[in-house]
């Protein structure tokens, strides 16, 4: 598994994310997300790449991490920039601080797959065995 | 939920008896038929999930559209005593005040049928449907934005974008009271402030139809509907500034229903008392996004018009286009209803459902390839499902299952054979969006008949289609 997997849900739309360590799961799970709203589909370069701080406090893993994905929505809504890139540079249990590359979508580079409306809480229940964290994320679209 | 069963009452209603930390039944409007697809999903558990919150009356409902959602099903119904009760922001759904017009015209089927594909072709053009379309005569300011919270379709009327008729036309007079945009969070104002008059993806779309069938003249004469006729559907909601809303209280409901002591069948159950500093900021920037919503749609409305006006080269008195009705889907207002011999005030939650009072239009879309209806409200409604009806054909497949069902098939050629054009930003949504993936609009509308809780007074067939 590449870190996730798209899942079926009647109405919208999932992922099944894991990862070897919290951080990883959360990569994941953005780029996850990320694959379900976006596809690339040309060779021009991304253009105007940009860097964008990210520093969450929650009051759970679960709320962090999706307040952590709502990013990738609120740049794309508010700026029309796809989240291209993921690094966290620190994560506790209920805070992380991380950068979201992103670029201007290009109709010649970007193909919109969905329109993401939001991440639910739905299901979400971020499970840790062995070292491993894994959870089902559902989306509104 | 192995302890969950259900009970028939009569060929068009269920009961889900109460069990474990249910507070009162569930009941499910639905035929033999339809409740066979329903048991497929967990939508039934959601139900039930529902009867388990505090001062919910009567009921836990569902109308036979039900598909499982998040917390409350879609097509979920309840009601909850306005001081002992809770409001919940899954009760209502992310796209807050999603909703329906419509629009009718003095044009008939054969006045546009040669033309449908420019026509189409001129309403995408007009409204913002794609991915960052915006218009470019159309620029709204944060100002603007805040008064739009307040005033809704009234805001968009003032600003020339309609009539004042208009506003005798859209729920609630087109404003939706009790709006506070101090409630609504920044993120919310900068997700919404570029998206008004825009269309939005998914189930979202404007169709042009025509009435192919009258069941009921009288009705059918009185909202001006007769057969042949050119109808526009419009279907979109509060876009990101209401999904924002609801994110955002979700998260203030989870503390909230910690505070409360408020037991959760599912996190996304979340709530806090009616009366409650959370509660009413919830309810204040829930209205605040169903004013936007209602403000969506009357730009919309107008872009339309101005559409069919340059493509057909008619000016008002010839295309005659005015609303019908608009309904909002996803909201909790507080309505009066007999229970237990008074007159009480309660907050009802439709979530995917549509208010369906006495001779008020009911407007049910199905999916892109078959008809819609228009019907009325009705007294049964009031008594049995707290003035509620369904809200569409609702889903029965996963988008994975119709991207599949639909390999090695060209969908826009299939719906053009049929005498539909699709025009749409997405292909991948258009297959997403095939009829295989809903139930039949005419099953789902003629359970809601025969339980008496709206009637059909006209059929609409689509010639054309616009998606985001």
């Amino acid at each position: 598994m590449s870190g996730y997997r798209q899942i079926e849900h009647t109405a919208d739309i999932g992922i099944d994310v894991e990862g070897a360590s919290l951080k990883e799961f959360f990569i994941n799970a953005a780029r996850g997300m990320s694959s379900l709203m976006f596809l690339r589909c040309g060779n021009v370069p991304s253009p105007c790449e940009t860097r964008h701080s990210v520093s969450i406090k929650a009051g759970s893993k679960e709320e962090l991490l999706v307040k952590w994905l709502e990013e990738i929505l609120y740049l794309f809504d508010v700026g029309g920039r796809v989240a291209i890139g993921f690094e966290i540079e620190e994560i506790m249990e209920v805070e992380l601080r991380g950068v979201i590359t992103a670029c201007a979508f290009n109709p010649e580079v970007h193909a919109l797959r969905h329109q993401i409306k939001a991440v639910t809480y739905h299901g979400l229940a971020i499970k840790e065995e062995g070292g491993r964290f894994s959870a089902i994320v559902i989306f509104d679209i | 939920m192995d302890a969950l069963k259900i009970q028939k009452i009569n060929d068009y209603s269920w009961r889900i008896p109460r069990f474990g930390d249910m507070r009162v039944d569930g009941i499910v409007f639905a035929s033999e038929r339809i409740i066979k697809d329903i048991l497929k999903d967990q939508s039934l558990g959601q139900v039930a999930n529902v009867a388990t919150l505090p001062g919910i009356v009567r009921a836990s409902y569902a109308m036979p559209d039900i598909h499982w959602g998040y917390g409350f099903c879609i097509g979920g119904v309840a009601a909850f005593d306005v001081q002992e009760g809770v409001v919940s922001p899954g009760g209502v759904g992310y796209d807050i005040s999603c909703g329906v017009r419509l629009l009718r015209t003095n044009l008939t089927k054969s006045d546009i049928q040669e033309k449908i594909t420019g026509l189409m072709r001129e309403l995408y053009c007009q409204i913002p449907t794609g991915v960052g379309a915006k218009r470019k005569d159309f620029q709204l300011s944060k100002y603007d934005e805040k008064k739009i919270l307040e005033e809704g379709a009234r805001w968009a009327v003032s600003k020339g974008f309609g009539t004042a008729r208009d506003l005798d036309f859209i729920e609630d007079g087109g404003v939706f009271n009790g709006a506070d945009p101090d409630a609504v969070s920044t993120r919310a104002l900068e997700r919404g402030v570029n998206q008004l008059g825009t269309l939005g993806s998914g189930n979202h779309f404007l169709e042009v139809s025509f009435v192919d069938e009258i069941y009921d003249s009288v009705v059918a004469n009185a909202l001006g509907l007769f057969k042949n006729q050119v109808t526009i559907f419009i279907h979109t909601g509060s876009r990101g500034l209401g999904h924002q809303i609801c994110s955002d209280y979700i998260g203030v409901m989870l503390k909230a229903s910690q505070k409360y002591g408020i037991k959760l069948a599912d996190k996304q159950l979340c709530s806090a008392p009616i009366r409650s500093p959370e509660g009413e900021s919830y309810l204040s920037a829930m209205a605040a996004a169903a004013n936007y919503a209602m403000a969506n749609r009357q730009m919309i409305t107008h872009w339309a018009i101005e559409a069919f006006e340059k493509f057909l080269g008619l000016g008002p008195k010839d295309h005659g286009i005015e609303i019908v009705y608009d309904v909002s889907h996803n909201t909790a207002k507080f309505e009066d209803y007999m229970v237990g011999g008074n007159i009480k005030k309660l907050l009802v939650h439709r979530k995917g459902a549509t208010r369906s009072l006495p001779g008020q239009p009911v407007l049910i879309p199905g999916d892109m390839g078959r008809y819609s209806y228009v019907l009325v409200g009705t007294e049964k409604a009031v008594a049995e499902s707290f003035g509620s009806t369904c809200h569409g054909a609702g889903r029965v497949m996963s988008r994975g299952a119709a991207k599949r069902a639909c390999r090695g098939r060209d969908v826009v050629r299939e719906l053009k054979d049929k005498g539909i054009t699709v025009i749409g930003a997405s292909r991948e949504t258009i297959v997403e969006e095939v009829s295989d993936a809903y139930k039949d609009v005419t099953d789902v509308v003629d359970v809601c008949q025969e339980a008496g809780i709206s009637r059909k007074v006209a059929r609409l067939w689509p010639i054309g289609v616009i998606k985001g």
